[in-house]
């Protein structure tokens, strides 16, 4: 190719780019480089329900041993067999022994008996009288009154917080679960080969070895030897290197050994909920369930006040408070809490009061009882007039 | 030891401790029953003990409850409800009792009767209440319904009105020659006594809330009507007013000081009251129109009447001194005779359909209008002081004549007076000091 002087345009911008390029190599090389982004805080919004669910577990769930707290299934395919390396497991913390956040009741492995108080076994009734039946005490020898006093057994028999803190190498799951999920962003950093170095010393003695052993068998060849005992990696296609305990599978295992223990809510098999421990909430009672219950009572006490009589033009509507069993009997004596001294009101709330009495007992269907304490201990009906 | 606290936990906390304060209570979830129902309360009695006085008052107080249709009588044997002890409670329940009067009847050294009662409620066996009268043994219906009265007024906490009585006018012989009398009597029928010989035709009776003055009108031989006022203790007679023209439908104000009527000049009819201390009338109407039949409201401040100034008769409402009326009655049929209720809640009146005549009830605005009764001829409604029952009269055609019956503001159940002869024109008195 000939340049023309007459045209001297496309050696100018030759130059220029190339003035152009190395002027952006020089200047770019030099600049800052850009902060990284800011580290990002993620914000689960938790409401106060929840909260409380992480402690609940259910009453009647199956008694389960104490096992790793696993919220999802892994991965099969990511499991391979037991890894070889059983000395990895020293150096990689175990995963706590109780699975459950709080001992479970009747479970041979709970560390302490922090004795979950049973609610059936309740306590002496005559300790405290129940609110409701405060003003009229009843004889103490005529019922026990255990739901009323369970909250101040349960504050009794409640395990101590130093106990409570001795238990706590707690939940393997959760609290990691949240630090992981506090920095994100951070690079998973791949867990820590076990310090490949001291493998590879360890093996270039067994080489050394070896190669010992094959020099008294007349095989001297010590370069070839000393390459695998300086680069442990056996290179590609070289079916003389020794056969190394140490390879990638044995990382690859380390990791997915490390990922249930960082991240505990993965696993073979999603835990069943544990049984209920007393002091946490009970079990969680959904609209659903509540709207159910409140139907079931509403339809066991209406036939009893729809048969009082009622002679109309009365707009008060008696509130009665009272309070029931877990075997449905009225317990103590169910009260007017908007009493009136109008004569005509007055009757209506001893109607109201009345038809309490005469609907009573009221059996309690079994699914309900789990949600005794919240929905079905006390009961409030407002006996309304439709007349 | 450290308490680390994760953010999240700490999110969870805030976000308890914001909320708290706004998180319905579980406990505090009302359960809304409704209904109102019409049931009976079930009252089993227990045979008063004691001698014939007792059995008197046993029997009068279970009619008693049998007719006031919102108490159902049991009967209990004393074993099951002593008057000393407390009642057997499980039986009772099983006989479905809400409650279970007792009582016993015994006579004094001064030959007086002392009879007590006791009302207990059987859900709780708590004694709701008890008292005890002392008197001869004359008075022994009147114990009754007095103890009828306490009882009903404990159980509904609505006055009693056993212990009253009624006037009406009490008819005999034959229908083109009947003998109208003036008479009273128990709300049960019993202790009938007359109050005039029968020499005068006399019609609309009416209690005085004082209970002791009656207003009725009177028709002379000459045919002269004539607006009277009987003491009904000592049977004096006195003329309220002899007014020019025919005079209707006079009735007491609540306050017993004013007497209400109506006087016809001419072809027109209206409303006039009078002060029973000065004499002094009022003109409460001035249309050319009937305006007649009226009634105070409890508290006096207002009248019902009825009016044909629209075309027909119908029921109007205005200011107790006079003024502007507004009419309440649009239903078919013509409207008469409103009575206002002593609860001041209802209006009843008589209605003509067609060929029958109803009783009914409705709201003081004209709405809720309710039948209770009809058929023939029914009239003349009459309310118990406690505003839950009317009496009023009917006349079931053929040849026979007018009777009394009884009916509840619901019209559930119905029930004759039963009288000596033929009556009609009822009025209710107030309950008895």
């Amino acid at each position: 190719m000939r340049v023309s002087r007459s045209e001297p345009g496309f050696v100018v911008s030759l130059i220029a780019h190339a003035g152009l390029f190395l002027a952006a190599v020089v200047l770019f090389g030099s600049a800052e480089k850009f902060e990284d982004a800011p580290e990002m805080i993620p914000i689960d919004v938790v409401s106060d329900s929840e909260l409380n669910s992480v402690t609940k577990g259910e009453k009647t769930a199956k008694e389960v041993k104490p096992s790793p707290r696993v919220d999802r299934v892994a991965d099969k395919t990511d499991l391979p067999p037991e890894p070889p390396l059983n000395a990895a497991n020293k150096d990689v913390p175990a995963p706590p022994p109780q699975a459950p956040r709080r001992p479970e009741p009747g479970s041979d492995n709970s560390p302490e008996p922090p004795k979950p108080p049973k609610r059936a076994a309740a306590p002496p009734p005559a300790q405290e009288p129940s609110p409701v039946d405060k003003k009229a005490p009843r004889p103490t020898q005529d019922k026990p009154a255990p739901p009323p006093l369970e909250k101040a057994a349960n504050a009794e028999d409640k395990p101590e917080p130093e106990d409570a803190e001795v238990v706590k190498p707690k939940p393997p799951a959760r609290p990691k679960i949240d630090s992981a999920q506090d920095k994100p962003l951070e690079p998973p950093k791949p867990p820590k080969p076990p310090k490949p170095r001291l493998r590879a010393d360890d093996i270039a003695k067994l080489l050394e070895k070896r190669k010992e052993l094959e020099k008294a068998k007349e095989k001297p060849d010590a370069e070839a030897a000393d390459a695998p005992a300086q680069d442990s990696r056996p290179k590609s296609g070289d079916e003389s290197a020794p056969k190394s305990k140490f390879d990638l599978a044995s990382i690859a295992n380390l990791l997915s050994r490390e990922a249930p223990q960082r991240r505990a809510a993965t696993g073979q098999q999603v835990s069943p909920a544990s049984l209920g421990a007393a002091e946490g909430a009970a079990q969680k009672l959904s609209a659903s369930m509540e709207s159910r219950i409140a139907a079931y009572i509403h339809d066991h006490y209406h036939p009893c006040w729809v048969s009082t009589l009622s002679l109309g033009g009365v707009a008060y509507a008696p509130v009665v408070e009272f309070r029931l069993s877990r075997e449905g009997e009225l317990e103590g004596r169910p009260r007017l809490i908007n009493g009136s001294a109008n004569p005509v009101e007055r009757a209506r709330g001893e109607q109201a009061l009345q038809a309490v009495r005469r609907c009573s007992p009221m059996k309690i269907p079994a699914d309900f009882i789990p949600y005794y304490e919240e929905a079905l201990r006390d009961i409030t009906i407002r006996f309304r007039d439709e007349r | 030891m450290i308490c680390p606290i994760t953010r999240r936990a700490a999110a969870g906390l805030l976000a308890g401790a914001a909320f708290a304060p706004f998180a319905p209570a579980r406990a505090g979830r009302i359960i809304d029953v409704k209904g109102g129902g019409f049931q009976p309360v079930n009252i089993a009695v227990a045979p008063f003990v004691g001698d014939d006085a007792a059995r008197t008052v046993t029997s009068v107080t279970l009619n008693n409850f049998k007719r006031s249709v919102f108490l159902k009588p049991l009967e209990a044997p004393t074993s099951m409800a002593p008057p000393d002890t407390t009642p057997d409670l499980p039986a009772l329940k099983g006989l479905d009792a809400q409650f279970v009067l007792t009582g016993r009847s015994l006579r004094a050294a001064d030959g007086r009767l002392k009879t007590e009662f006791r009302l207990f409620d059987v859900t709780t066996g708590e004694q709701v209440a008890g008292q005890q009268y002392v008197t001869e043994s004359a008075n022994m219906r009147r114990v009754a319904h007095l103890i009828s009265d306490a009882v009903f007024s404990r159980i509904t906490g609505e006055k009693g009105f056993f212990d009253t009585r009624i006037v009406f006018v009490d008819e005999s012989g034959a229908k083109d020659k009947r003998r109208k009398r003036l008479a009273m009597m128990d709300q049960d029928g019993a202790n009938v006594r007359y109050l005039t010989r029968g020499d005068e035709l006399v019609v609309t009776p009416r209690f005085s809330p004082s209970s002791l003055d009656v207003t009725y009108m009177a028709f002379t031989a000459e045919g002269e009507p004539k607006v009277l006022l009987m003491n009904i203790e000592n049977g004096q007679h006195e003329v309220v007013g002899n007014f020019p023209g025919m005079t209707f439908s006079p009735r007491f104000s609540p306050d017993g000081q004013k007497v209400i009527m109506s006087l016809s000049e001419g072809s027109n009819t209206n409303l006039y009251a009078m002060d029973l201390r000065t004499r002094t009338t009022t003109r409460l109407t001035d249309t050319a129109a009937i305006d007649t039949a009226p009634s105070y409201s409890p508290d006096g401040s207002q009248i019902t009447f009825e009016s044909d100034r629209g075309g027909s008769q119908q029921i109007y409402v205005m200011g107790a001194h006079g003024g502007a009326a507004k009419r309440i009655s649009f239903g078919g049929g013509r409207y008469s005779t409103p009575v206002w209720s002593p609860k001041g809640d209802y209006i009843a009146f008589t209605k003509q359909n067609g060929g029958n005549f109803a009783i009914g009830v409705m709201k003081t605005d004209g709405s809720g209008e309710r039948i209770l009764t009809e058929g023939f001829h029914n009239e003349g409604p009459t309310w118990a002081p406690n505003g839950l029952f009317l009496m009023f009269f009917r006349e079931s055609g053929g040849g026979g004549g007018p009777k009394i019956y009884m009916v509840d503001v619901f019209g559930r159940s119905e029930s004759l007076v039963p009288t000596p002869g033929f009556a009609s024109d009822p009025a209710w008195g107030p309950l008895q000091d």
